[in-house]
C-alpha cells in the first residue's frame, strides 16, 4: 500500500487538518439563526450550532463548554468567529480556541447590534479571515498525523462481518504508522468488554473501561430498563444477532485489534498516538460530535442499512457491506466493500480501498454527505438547564 | 463465480451466517472453512443474517463466532440447524449465573 501520506493543512500547534474552513460557532442556541445566516453568505465558512448553552451548569456545562471549544480547535477549522448572546461566553469560548494558535473574532448579539449588527460586523470579520487563511496551501503529511475516528451506526448482520473488520484493518495500519484512532459508543462494548479490557495498555485503564460500561448498564438500571435483556434489541435478533456478545463482538471490531492506550471522557483529544476510547454515546450525531471536539481530523462510519448523517467539522467517510444498502443509498455511501460479503473482496483488499479513499478525501475530495451539507451538530446533555 | 450463500468469520467457528434469502429446510449449502470446504443441510428454514450451526455443538459448549463465544448451548444443537435465541445464552452480564461477570 502507498503509505506516503495525504496533503493536508500543517496547524501552528501542531495538528493537522484535512479541510480549512472559518467555524463559525454559535456559543448558545440564541445565536444559531445569526451564525447559520452569515454562514451562508461567506463561501468557505461551516456553521457550527450546537445547541443549549444558557442556563447550563456543572458538569453538564463542562462537558457543552469543553466541546464547543474542542470543535473550534479542531485542526479542520483554520480560524473560527465565536458569536454568543453577551461578549463574556464568546470571549470564554475564544480564548480556549486561541490555544491553538489560530485567529479567533468574537461578536455578541447585546454589544454589536442585535442580529442586523452582527450579521454586518460578522460578514466584514469573516471575508478577511477567510481570505487571510485560504492563503495556506496543502502539504504532503504522513498517516503519524492522521486522527481517525471510528463509529458504526445502522448495524445489521453485515456490518460485523464486512464493513466493520474492514475499518478495523484500517485501524490497526493507522495504528502501525504511528497514527491515532479514537472508538467511542460504550453500550456498544458491553458484552465485549474483557476482550478490550485486556487489549488495555495498563490495569487503571482496563478499570475505566470496565466502569465505563458498568456506568451505561446502571443509567439504564436507573430509567427501569434492562439493558442486557432489552439488547440485543428485537429488530438486531429479527435480523440474526443471538445475544449481547453476537452483537458487541461484531461493532468492536471497527476498533481493529491493537493496544488501548487509554480512555477520554466526552470531547476530550487523546493523549498520545495509538487507539483510544471515548465515553460518548452512540446516537450518530452526538458521537461525531464528541469525536469532532476530540480532534479527530476524519472519521469512518461503517454501516448496513445507513445512516446518511455527517457532520460538517469533519468529513465522515460512509462504508458498507450491504449490497442492497449500497445500491438503494448510493448517495450516502462513499466506500463500497459489499464483495466482502459475495465473497470477491477480501478483507485486506477492502481496507485497501478505504485507505485510496481516505488518502483522496483527507486531501480535498468531498464526501457525499459534505456535497450536500448533510452534516449536524449535537453536544450530549448530562443535566437539566436552570 | 457462484454467489456465497454463508459465511464463516473464523476458523474456530461453530456457526455460519447465512447470506441467502428464502432457504427452505433441507436445502444444501457449501460451507468454507479456509481451504476446505464440505457440504451441510439446513435442518430448519433460515433467514438472511441467520445463522447455522457447522459442528455438532452439546448442550453446555460454547458457541464461536469471529472465533469467540458468543453464548452457550442451551440444549444439544445439530449440524445443520438454526442457532438463535431458541438455543444459544448469554454469558455476559447474568446476574443469575455466578461466573457470569
Amino acid at each position: 500500500m502507498d503509505n506516503k501520506g495525504f496533503l493536508g493543512y500543517r496547524r501552528s500547534d501542531g495538528q493537522v487538518g484535512a479541510r480549512n474552513y472559518l467555524g463559525i460557532i454559535a456559543g448558545m442556541d440564541n445565536a444559531n439563526p445569526v451564525v447559520r445566516t452569515l454562514s451562508q453568505l461567506l463561501n468557505g465558512s461551516i456553521a457550527i450550532c450546537p445547541g443549549y448553552g444558557r442556563g447550563q451548569m456543572g458538569e453538564d456545562f463542562n462537558l457543552h463548554r469543553r466541546s464547543i471549544i474542542g470543535l473550534g480547535k479542531n485542526p479542520n477549522i483554520g480560524a473560527c468567529l465565536v458569536i454568543s448572546l453577551e461578549p463574556n461566553s464568546a470571549n470564554e469560548i475564544a480564548k480556549g480556541i486561541k490555544l491553538t494558535g489560530k485567529p479567533v473574532a468574537t461578536l455578541s448579539l447585546q454589544d454589536d447590534g442585535g442580529f442586523i449588527g452582527v450579521l454586518e460586523k460578522g460578514l466584514k470579520i469573516g471575508q478577511s479571515l477567510i481570505f487571510e487563511s485560504t492563503a495556506q496551501q496543502r502539504e504532503l503529511i504522513g498517516f503519524d498525523e492522521l486522527v481517525l475516528g471510528v463509529e458504526c451506526g445502522g448495524s445489521d448482520a453485515t456490518s460485523g462481518i464486512s464493513s466493520n473488520p474492514a475499518v478495523g484493518m484500517v485501524s490497526d495500519w493507522i495504528v502501525e504508522q504511528g497514527g491515532t484512532v479514537i472508538m467511542s459508543e460504550p453500550t456498544e462494548w458491553i458484552g465485549a468488554e474483557h476482550i478490550l479490557m485486556r487489549r488495555a495498555r495498563t490495569k487503571q485503564i482496563a478499570e475505566q473501561i470496565q466502569k465505563c460500561a458498568d456506568k451505561y448498564i446502571n443509567i439504564a438500571k436507573s430509567q427501569g430498563l434492562d439493558l442486557l435483556k432489552n439488547n440485543p434489541t428485537l429488530d438486531n435478533i429479527a435480523g440474526g444477532l443471538s445475544t449481547i456478545e453476537d452483537k458487541t463482538l461484531g461493532a468492536i471490531r471497527k476498533g481493529g485489534s491493537k493496544a488501548i492506550e487509554g480512555l477520554v471522557a466526552y470531547g476530550e483529544k487523546p493523549t498520545g498516538k495509538g487507539l483510544f476510547l471515548m465515553d460518548a454515546p452512540a446516537a450518530a450525531v452526538e458521537n461525531l460530535t464528541a469525536i469532532a471536539a476530540g480532534g479527530a481530523n476524519l472519521i469512518l462510519f461503517s454501516t448496513g442499512r445507513s445512516n446518511p448523517i455527517g457532520i460538517s467539522v469533519v468529513p465522515t467517510i460512509k462504508i458498507s457491506g450491504n449490497k442492497k444498502t449500497v445500491k438503494i443509498m448510493a448517495s450516502d455511501i462513499d466506500v463500497d466493500v459489499s464483495g466482502v460479503m459475495e465473497g470477491t473482496l477480501g478483507l485486506e483488499l477492502a481496507r485497501d480501498k478505504i485507505m485510496h479513499r481516505i488518502i483522496s478525501i483527507a486531501s480535498g475530495q468531498m464526501t457525499k454527505n459534505e456535497i450536500l451539507s448533510n452534516g449536524e451538530v449535537s453536544i450530549s446533555r448530562i443535566g437539566e438547564s436552570i | 463465480m457462484p454467489k456465497k450463500t454463508n459465511f464463516v468469520v473464523n476458523e474456530k467457528d461453530s456457526v455460519t451466517t447465512i447470506l441467502q434469502e428464502g432457504l427452505e429446510k433441507g436445502a444444501k449449502l457449501e460451507i468454507k472453512v479456509g481451504e476446505n470446504s464440505e457440504f451441510i443441510e439446513l435442518t430448519d428454514e433460515v433467514r438472511y443474517g441467520h445463522k447455522i450451526a457447522i459442528k455438532q455443538i452439546k448442550k453446555g459448549e460454547k458457541i464461536l463466532k469471529y472465533g469467540l463465544t458468543i453464548g452457550i448451548a442451551n440444549k444439544d444443537i445439530n449440524v445443520g440447524e438454526h442457532v438463535h435465541i431458541q438455543n444459544v445464552e448469554s454469558i455476559r452480564g447474568r446476574g443469575d449465573l455466578a461466573k457470569g461477570r
